[in-house]
């Protein structure tokens, strides 16, 4: 029976019309149409400065990481990419596309460097959503690990709603330490890629604190990572 | 009856064709208990599509590529992975062919016109002609597709807005269940 199916896979993606959208350190993601859906293939690759069996640890380790939280979203209604179908031997996420663009555009596009006088009431929609979707993950004890700009994005087709991807770092965790780190690896993105956006952000942590009996705490732990930097042991 | 090359195994196909008003499921049954039949037969109950089938069959032969298959063949195999539990029994009694039913898919990896006429000859009843879109590039057939069995099937309890939510986040719902089969902790 073994031979009725021909063994050969493909190892380039763009040989079946994928298209490579973006590389970063650790993956490449393509756009492809299969079967007539728009799918988004997320492919760990080899990195040959590593030991082959500590990188073949550290990728599996994180796709399994990855799928996980994003089940664990999809499953309380928090808004990530479906997953399509998994391949843990070539490390390969087939994930549902999509439609919209990331927060940071939408930022660029909207506020030309002075993000204090042209706060829109959608931009300050959009920052309370993204402040109750946090909270909401955190609520899960689930640490999103990479909270930036560029992770979340807005969904077209549903006005702009906010879809959260790349959980490639996260991890589960109940401290309040680890969740507040989260937030502060957003606060610093925001103010990096965005000057001037203080006011922003603080829209995100007010409604972060509106949405959740957890979150006190959380912030209180916040002003304390603040002075010493995300950091918690200091090496060597 | 329709044919699907499946792009990320080149070289390989796999032709799904629907049967209803089928009079003989008992001879069916027992051929299929005896390992002679060379093809899955499918519970159409909880496919709303073609694409499960593709995706599940490109699940197949990425496990086939890259370590051993649980089943025994790729067509056991296949039923095996439209389900989201690693329990065969379940999955095979809930996917699988069940004496009382009167429509089934039949999907055949790299089909010939042999095996197609030993179908032909075996099954009594109507072929389905199901009208392939062109745009969405699969066939949607909904006519067999319940609701209340794909969210048992799939245990999609779990998701919080099951009650209210459309068929596109079913469909999507479904496809994560399915991927995410054996990897859970």
């Amino acid at each position: 029976m073994s031979d009725l199916v021909k063994m050969e896979g493909i190892t380039d993606l763009t040989k079946i019309g994928a298209e490579l959208i973006s590389q970063g350190a650790e993956a490449k993601t393509f756009k492809l149409n299969y079967f007539g859906m728009e799918c988004i293939i997320k492919e760990r690759f080899v990195k040959t400065y590593r030991h082959p069996t500590l990188d073949s640890k550290i990728s599996n380790k994180r796709i399994l990481q990855e799928i996980r939280s994003l089940n664990k979203c999809k499953k309380n209604g928090i808004d990530v990419p479906g997953l399509l179908f998994v391949d843990i031997v070539q490390t390969r996420i087939m994930m549902e596309f999509v439609n919209g663009i990331t927060v940071k555009q939408f930022l660029y596009n909207n506020c030309e460097n002075n993000y204090q006088n042209t706060q829109t009431p959608e931009i300050i929609r959009i920052c309370r959503e993204i402040g109750q979707q946090v909270c909401k993950i955190h609520d899960l004890n689930l640490i999103h690990g990479d909270l930036t700009t560029s992770n979340i994005l807005l969904r077209t087709s549903t006005n702009n709603s906010t879809v959260f991807i790349d959980f490639g770092l996260s991890y589960t965790s109940t401290l309040a330490e680890d969740k507040a780190v989260d937030l502060y690896v957003l606060e610093r993105a925001f103010i990096s890629t965005h000057p001037n956006s203080e006011s922003l952000f603080n829209e995100i942590l007010q409604s972060y604190k509106d949405s959740s009996k957890n979150s006190p705490s959380v912030i209180n732990r916040l002003d304390q990572v603040r002075l010493r930097g995300r950091k918690k042991l200091a090496f060597g | 009856m329709k044919s699907y090359d499946i792009p990320l195994y080149p070289g390989n196909s796999l032709t799904i064709i629907l049967y209803q008003n089928v009079s003989n499921t008992d001879e069916i049954m027992s051929k299929l208990l005896k390992g002679e039949l060379e093809y899955s037969i499918i519970n159409c109950k909880a496919i709303f599509d073609h694409r499960q089938l593709l995706f599940a069959a490109t699940k197949v032969l990425s496990i086939q590529h890259s370590s051993k298959l649980s089943t025994h063949n790729v067509h056991s195999e296949l039923i095996y992975l439209l389900s989201p539990t690693t329990n065969m029994k379940d999955s095979i009694k809930k996917f699988g062919l069940q004496a009382d039913d009167k429509q089934f898919y039949i999907a055949i990896f790299n089909s010939t016109s042999e095996k197609l006429n030993d179908i032909k000859s075996l099954v009594k009843g109507d072929q389905v002609e199901e009208q392939y879109n062109e745009q969405s590039k699969t066939i949607e057939n909904t006519s067999y597709f319940s609701r209340d069995t794909a969210i048992e099937n799939y245990s999609l309890k779990e998701y919080k807005d099951i009650a209210q939510c459309d068929d596109s986040k079913l469909k999507s719902y479904i496809f994560n269940s399915m991927s995410m089969k054996g990897l859970l902790k």
